[in-house]
């Protein structure tokens, strides 16, 4: 069986399993991807959603008497456990695997793989958006799901309250949606509704214009499990040395990486599709240790 | 080589052995299980449940009312607030209870009491479900008639005729009732579910009695 198919049998696997509480089957976890707990099928929790109910408007019960009252206030208030229970959960997988959950696990990851093949013919027939694609500035636009993790997710729920969730594009798809559809007239729209709705819209457009463009620039989770890529067990390993440069690798990277130059790179997702296409088998997925 | 090995299995100890930990020695599990999966999380959907004002005997989740509740049901209404730490309704909700029924309470407080609503008794309890203990804890389980677990939660019981009998009849609304009313109307709402649930109590007390 061909690898990209044993790929999609595993993405569609995980979907079934992450949405068995259709059956009945809820538990405590946390996804060690992105899907939302609002889910009516869901089985376990949203870990960005668990991050955010733990620092929840921690800053109005800090004391601000003296800086040792602030710490000690800071560290009784955070509820620490609900904190690092989806950090470890993630930590977890990363470290076996990096971000292969991205590629091989995560239904949003599954959604992007199949809109896949229209960036890919936007970018043939209108050669400005694959120019906008390899642009040096698109590297630093990674950054911003960093930025999206560190602000929406965790410093303004500390201060004002829910916000990621509030505005999740993911919610809409596997929320608001099914819950409209299977409840109709049971709910009304809510003062986040519209936003949420038009960042919806944006997150298609997205994915239907930039190929896996949701991972790349805003998934938290991603950034998350990104930097476990660094020492993570299983790699994406390039025989440099053999390396003809024919770049036919870089070419199939849905995360648009520069393969022959890759080392542990954050942004590889470990599909394997630079594996596939290396004509001398150059590179290999390595339960590695360099 | 050796160097980056021990590194990776470091990581991996440390990480999925305080994960161990976590699951093993705290209620983690538990708390994403009661307050992230088992709820609807209204915000997640970014939706409000469209109020429904009707009251109804039968409990949500089939059982007879609690039995302190039907004690409590000798000396006049009852109002229940229902509410959790992490709930941005709440926040929103909670000012305009103190103002309705001039109390004063923490996110955290889990207590009943006795207040003058228009010169009658009515019993007030505050529930915040992170907290709450003994007869409150499942509480929310026969009032939460949409099932979803949402809060804030207002469940206001007071007695009603249903077939010979006088029974516990009792009213939910969620959230912030609507997301169009004013502050001022909110309060009206509330208010008026009140006042009905006292003139439906003055009618049909002297027919109540339970075992």
């Amino acid at each position: 069986m061909k690898f990209q198919i044993k790929r999609y049998i595993a993405q569609l696997i995980f979907l079934i399993s992450a949405n068995l509480g259709a059956l009945g089957l809820k538990t405590g976890f946390c996804y060690p991807f992105f899907y939302c707990n609002a889910c009516p099928a869901a089985t376990s929790g949203c870990p960005l959603r668990a991050l955010e109910v733990s620092v929840y408007k921690v800053s109005e019960k800090l004391s601000l008497s003296n800086l040792g009252s602030f710490f000690s206030s800071l560290i009784e208030k955070i509820n620490w456990k609900l904190f690092l229970y989806p950090i470890l959960t993630l930590g977890a997988v990363g470290t076996i695997s990096g971000r292969a959950v991205c590629g091989w696990v995560c239904p949003i990851g599954l959604l992007q793989r199949t809109t896949s093949i229209v960036p890919r013919k936007i970018n043939t027939k209108i050669p400005i958006f694959a120019k906008i694609g390899k642009h040096r500035a698109e590297n630093y636009f990674r950054y911003v799901k960093y930025l999206v993790l560190i602000s929406l997710v965790i410093l303004i729920p500390f201060w004002i309250g829910f916000t990621f969730t509030d505005i999740c594009p993911v919610g809409i798809l596997t929320g608001t949606i099914p819950i409209m559809a299977l409840s109709p007239g049971v709910y009304v729209p809510n003062s986040f509704f519209y936003v949420a709705l038009v960042i919806f819209i944006l997150f298609i457009a997205l994915i239907f214009l930039i190929e896996r463009g949701w991972c790349r620039y805003f998934c938290p989770v991603g950034a998350i499990l990104a930097p476990f890529n660094k020492i993570s067990f299983l790699q994406v390993s390039v025989n440099k040395k053999e390396c003809q440069s024919c770049n036919y690798c870089s070419k199939v990277c849905p995360m648009s990486i520069d393969v022959p130059n890759m080392h542990r790179d954050p942004e590889c997702i470990l599909c394997g599709k630079c594996v596939n296409a290396c004509l001398k088998n150059e590179i290999k997925f390595e339960w590695s240790y360099k | 080589m050796k160097k980056f090995l021990a590194i990776q299995i470091t990581a991996l100890i440390l990480i999925s052995g305080t994960l161990g930990g976590v699951l093993y020695y705290t209620d983690a599990y538990q708390e994403v299980y009661s307050r992230i999966v088992s709820i609807i999380c209204l915000s997640c959907i970014k939706l409000d449940p469209v109020i429904s004002l009707g009251f109804r005997f039968d409990t949500a989740n089939g059982k007879d009312h609690p039995e302190f509740i039907k004690d409590l049901l000798d000396k006049g209404p009852i109002f229940i607030d229902f509410g959790t730490d992490a709930c941005l309704y709440c926040d929103y909700m909670d000012p305009l209870i103190k103002q309705i029924f001039n109390v004063s309470f923490e996110k955290e407080d889990l207590f009943n009491t006795t207040i003058n609503f228009n010169g009658t008794e009515i019993t007030f309890i505050h529930i915040n479900e992170d907290w709450a203990t003994g007869e409150y804890k499942d509480l929310e389980s026969y009032y939460d008639v949409d099932g979803d677990n949402a809060v804030p939660m207002f469940t206001t019981i007071t007695l009603g005729y249903h077939h010979g009998f006088i029974n516990p009849f009792y009213n939910t609304v969620y959230g912030i009732l609507n997301k169009d009313y004013s502050d001022g109307q909110r309060i009206n709402l509330l208010k008026n579910i009140i006042q009905d649930s006292i003139d439906l109590y003055n009618e049909n007390r002297p027919g109540y009695t339970h075992d």
